[in-house]
């Protein structure tokens, strides 16, 4: 197995987490007031991934409960939580980009997410957000993801389905280890140049998800930094140059796992080490 | 930009598409088609003081025709134009006509024979005759370089069916085995729209590249811009008969050349 100690930002990442107040919908507890589930969740984790806690919690509060795992949805403010994004990129779209778009101050936690069990909006979210729907859409991100590098899916179909299970298996059980002992090879394509990058940007108020080719170089032959990538999906927010550093402030920023990495950053390098679980490098853009 | 910089286009003609390759295949797809089936081309602002881009959308009304063990059969009906994505009620009574009007072909081996003599008589009762208003989108994937089929598919009383549903009502028979068996985990899928953010069902991409390239290669020595200009033709062809969306037959030879 691929030792994988020496990525220490990797493993602060994976080791990142969002405490979350569940809240059950008082329309669907027949008027009851249940107390709140509380839960620290890593953001590599899935809704999908604890539903099942949060079913037991509410078994546990409420008789006669019947709902399968197939119809338990979430909401944050009134928008759905589409359940095959992993949680930490939900935090930071629905809590900390909208925070920033609403000049909030205060920071939303622990995150306030209401839970249903009916009415599930099927126009609005992926349907049967149940474990072997959140494992085939993630395997289906791991394989864009490879596409993008290679141009193919060979490596990932080449895999052996026990490879690609602990990809999965060592996300589902928080394991470190096992999960970048698969997913080394995949993210540093066996140390060969990607063709492209695996990027997602994300604008605020729900505009598309912009998600160019990227190639790991620039013009130049120089690694592409976040910047360059940023400005040239959208240049209006994002400056190739600060021209009087110090003299104005930034109009926009990205969240990667909820922190603002510097612009600077070589694109190759974040996109092996601060992708998330899926080989995505999900970039949030918040306004200043 | 970046769409541009790390690609070697070469001089010939390539099975993976640039968005401005993508744009020229569906255009000239509309002009090849405005005689046969009404697809639109929907242009939207992928974001702002960008180019306009688009893709294209068809909803058509498929007759479904459920026999007593349960197996179906698909039959092409009526098209219909415009982009509507749900059935609003008040289209009810035309939807009802329309269902009345389609001709009843029957295309699997499991039809009935006793059954086909008249297909509407019985036209309100939901248990033995269904159509489904499905409503298709060919949208450019950025990242497999390629066209995507998305589609859903609206029960007369406008609610979207289901996966299975989708495979029981509208892939034909022959092919079910080989979709719900291709790739990881099946050829069709529900994710996002690009566009639209909301989910729709797709039929997988990964696959289109090997297709196109051999179609490429056997097809002798076609200038580029006419294997660009039958793309979404031989495209369509090959993925579209799953799940309802042919092409005519003579336009395939016409454009194939």
């Amino acid at each position: 197995m691929h030792t994988t100690s020496e990525n220490p930002v990797a493993r602060v990442i994976w080791e990142g987490s969002i405490p979350i107040q569940f809240i059950w919908d008082p329309t669907e507890t027949q008027g009851r007031i249940l107390e709140p589930y509380f839960v620290e969740v890593p953001r590599c984790s899935y809704l999908s991934l604890i539903t099942s806690q949060i079913r037991r919690d509410f078994a546990a509060k409420r008789l006669g409960f019947t709902s399968d795992e197939g119809e338990m949805w979430f909401d944050y403010q009134g928008i759905p939580l589409k359940w095959h994004y992993p949680i930490g990129l939900l935090f930071d779209i629905h809590a900390l980009q909208a925070k920033s778009i609403n000049k909030e101050t205060m920071l939303p936690l622990p995150w306030r997410v209401t839970v249903h069990c009916q009415n599930f909006p099927g126009e609005k979210l992926i349907k049967n957000p149940t474990l072997k729907s959140c494992q085939d859409y993630f395997m289906s991100m791991i394989k864009e993801a490879d596409y993008l590098r290679n141009g193919s899916t060979k490596k990932v179909m080449n895999m052996s389905k026990s490879d690609q299970t602990q990809l999965w298996e060592g996300l589902w059980s928080k394991s470190y280890e096992q999960f970048w002992g698969m997913n080394q090879k995949l993210v540093s394509n066996d140390g060969t140049m990607a063709r492209s990058l695996p990027i997602r940007i994300y604008l605020p108020e729900n505009c598309p998800i912009i998600q160019d080719l990227v190639s790991p170089l620039d013009e130049q032959g120089q690694p592409r930094t976040l910047r360059q990538i940023l400005h040239a999906a959208v240049p209006d927010l994002f400056p190739l140059v600060d021209v009087d550093v110090g003299s104005s402030s930034p109009v926009a920023s990205v969240l990667i796992h909820g922190i603002k990495p510097s612009l600077e950053t070589d694109a190759t390098w974040a996109a092996q080490t601060m992708a998330y679980p899926d080989n995505f490098l999900h970039l949030v853009v918040v306004i200043e | 930009m970046t769409s541009e910089t790390h690609q070697h286009r070469q001089s010939g003609p390539s099975a993976r598409l640039s968005y401005s390759d993508f744009e020229v295949a569906i255009k000239a797809f509309l002009h090849q088609t405005r005689h046969h089936t009404p697809w639109s081309y929907v242009e939207y602002s992928p974001r702002r003081g960008q180019p306009l881009q688009g893709y294209l959308t068809l909803t058509k009304l498929i007759h479904s025709h459920h026999t007593s063990s349960g197996a179906t059969s698909t039959i092409t009906g009526t098209f219909l134009t415009g982009t509507t994505t749900t059935i609003d009620p008040a289209d009810q009574l035309l939807l009802d006509e329309l269902a009345e009007q389609l001709e009843d072909i029957p295309d699997g081996d499991d039809y009935e024979q006793g059954e086909e003599t008249d297909p509407v008589v019985e036209n309100s009762s939901a248990t033995t005759f269904d159509y489904l208003s499905v409503n298709y989108h060919i949208v450019f994937s950025p990242s497999y370089q390629v066209p995507v089929l998305y589609f859903n598919a609206y029960r007369p009383d406008g609610a979207a069916i289901s996966l299975e549903e989708i495979y029981e009502s509208l892939v034909p028979e022959e092919w079910r085995g080989a979709i719900r068996n291709a790739g990881l985990n099946g050829g069709i899928s529900q994710q996002d729209h690009p566009v639209l953010n909301t989910p729709y069902f797709y039929m997988h991409p990964c696959e289109t590249v090997p297709l196109m390239e051999t179609i490429l290669q056997n097809n002798g020595s076609p200038n580029g811009t006419s294997f660009l200009e039958s793309y979404i033709v031989t495209w369509l062809s090959f993925t579209g008969q799953a799940i309802g969306v042919s092409v005519p037959t003579d336009m395939v030879a016409a454009n194939g050349q």
